[in-house]
């Protein structure tokens, strides 16, 4: 338990810093912003509490937002992310449910499952913060793309990333 | 009540979502109108601190850029300054005296291009004939001679300078009042040779050497330099003298433009008696 914190806590820490060192700096043409640091609330075991999710939502926002001044907006788009993620993963469910011991990973559901997984929580991630900035800022379509740009991006990188999970 | 509590408990997931989304929109409601820094500060110093050991570092890979950035900005500032407008005010000034005749003028210039290490140097000032700069004027810097005006445009004129091949001004030995012809002969940015000083002369290492006034350009009696040393070649009966220039050619900035008002009288005058 200790031992999964502790590394759930790296993982926070690293994805919060390649964010906001990194990630946050990558602009195409001003469209492009891959939110990387989603991939948190993607690989959090089945198992977890719910409110516990939302926390680290609640935090995981909070920290990026610290960072990037933008203060409320990715938490308020995490923990909606976070709140959503019970909520796809009983749609997308296997037909006997989740077996105990298995987490969100590519290489236990398959990419078809995986790809569901990922892109829906991600696009409903995208949609409510870019949303949330747009309030303040710019127009509907405009930000319609930037949905979709930024997207893209995200899902290709939490893709890459599933290269790197082993097996256990 | 009981009830209420089993509700809560059982919707506990929904109310915690509800509170954080609550939580996370006064966030952005108030904090993100205007003022940025108020909220948040020990987030806002960790953030600060890593942002900043994060940018000296990365500031490395832009020095190219930045440097390039801060040139053209110098450019830009060059361009702004006072230097870089052309000043179109002086003149020279007439002034006229029954008693002492004023033969010559001098005139303010700045040098803005100069050469000392080519066979045939030229220095350009920056004023020309709009301000009256006409060839054959001198230019001579606060320290001694510098070079004869050879072309003016309206605002510009160039001279050629003492460090050119082609230059020969007629130069006084001031104590003994001996003359003879200087010459540059490429043999750097410091030194000319003065001929036909005639072998009885004293001279003396240090000894002053100035104009002649001869040739109606430079005014009698102006710095050229001082003797660093001198020979007699066998079967010559002149010195060979080495002057060690008293102008700085490698650093010109002020100097003047030197107007001989009984130039043209002299010449005309010299022409006559040329054809007889």
């Amino acid at each position: 338990m200790i031992k999964e914190f502790l590394k759930y806590t790296g993982i926070f820490i690293f994805l919060v810093l390649l964010q906001v060192l990194v990630l946050n700096r990558i602009q195409f043409s001003g469209y492009v912003n891959p939110y990387f640091y989603v991939l948190l609330i993607l690989i959090l075991p089945f198992e977890i509490p719910l409110w516990s999710l939302l926390f680290i939502g609640f935090f995981l926002g909070f920290s990026i937002d610290a960072f990037s001044n933008t203060l409320g907006m990715h938490t308020s788009a995490t923990v909606f992310m976070a709140f959503m993620r019970p909520v796809v993963l009983a749609l997308i469910a296997p037909r006997d449910g989740y077996e105990i011991g298995t987490m969100p990973r590519v290489h236990y559901f398959g990419f078809s499952w995986y790809m569901r997984y990922a892109a829906s929580l991600i696009l409903l991630h995208h949609f409510f913060y870019f949303y949330v900035e747009a309030f303040t800022f710019s127009g509907f379509f405009e930000t319609f793309v930037r949905v979709i740009f930024s997207f893209a991006f995200t899902l290709l990188l939490v893709l890459i990333g599933q290269l790197f999970v082993y097996k256990k | 009540m009981k009830s209420l509590v089993r509700f809560i408990i059982r919707y506990h997931f929904v109310f915690l979502f509800l509170i954080l989304e609550i939580a996370a929109f006064s966030l952005v409601v108030t904090y993100n109108k205007d003022q940025r820094e108020s909220f948040a500060n020990s987030s806002s110093y960790v953030s600060g601190v890593i942002y900043d050991a994060y940018s000296s570092i990365t500031e490395y890979f832009s020095l190219k850029e930045e440097n390039r950035e801060l040139a053209r900005e110098n450019a830009l500032l060059h361009n702004a300054m006072k230097d870089s407008y052309y000043f179109n005010e002086e003149f020279f000034k007439k002034v006229n005296d029954s008693v002492y005749l004023q033969q010559y003028e001098y005139m303010n210039v700045r040098v803005i291009n100069n050469s000392v290490n080519k066979k045939y140097n030229y220095i350009t000032i920056n004023k020309g004939r709009l301000h009256g700069v006409y060839p054959d004027m001198a230019l001579v810097s606060p320290a001694g001679i510098a070079g004869i005006i050879v072309n003016s445009s309206d605002h510009f004129a160039t001279a050629i300078s003492v460090l050119n091949s082609n230059f020969k001004v007629s130069a006084l030995h001031k104590k003994t009042n001996y003359f003879g012809s200087l010459v540059w002969e490429a043999t750097g940015s410091n030194t000319a040779t003065l001929y036909e000083i005639p072998s009885h002369v004293k001279l003396e290492v240090g000894d002053t050497i100035v104009t002649s006034g001869f040739s109606s350009i430079f005014p009698q009696g102006t710095m050229i330099g001082v003797i660093s040393s001198f020979e007699k070649k066998m079967s010559e009966s002149f010195f060979i003298v080495e002057v060690k220039l008293a102008t700085n050619f490698s650093n010109l900035s002020q100097m003047y433009v030197v107007k001989n008002l009984m130039k043209k009288e002299q010449v005309e005058l010299e022409k006559l008696t040329e054809h007889d």
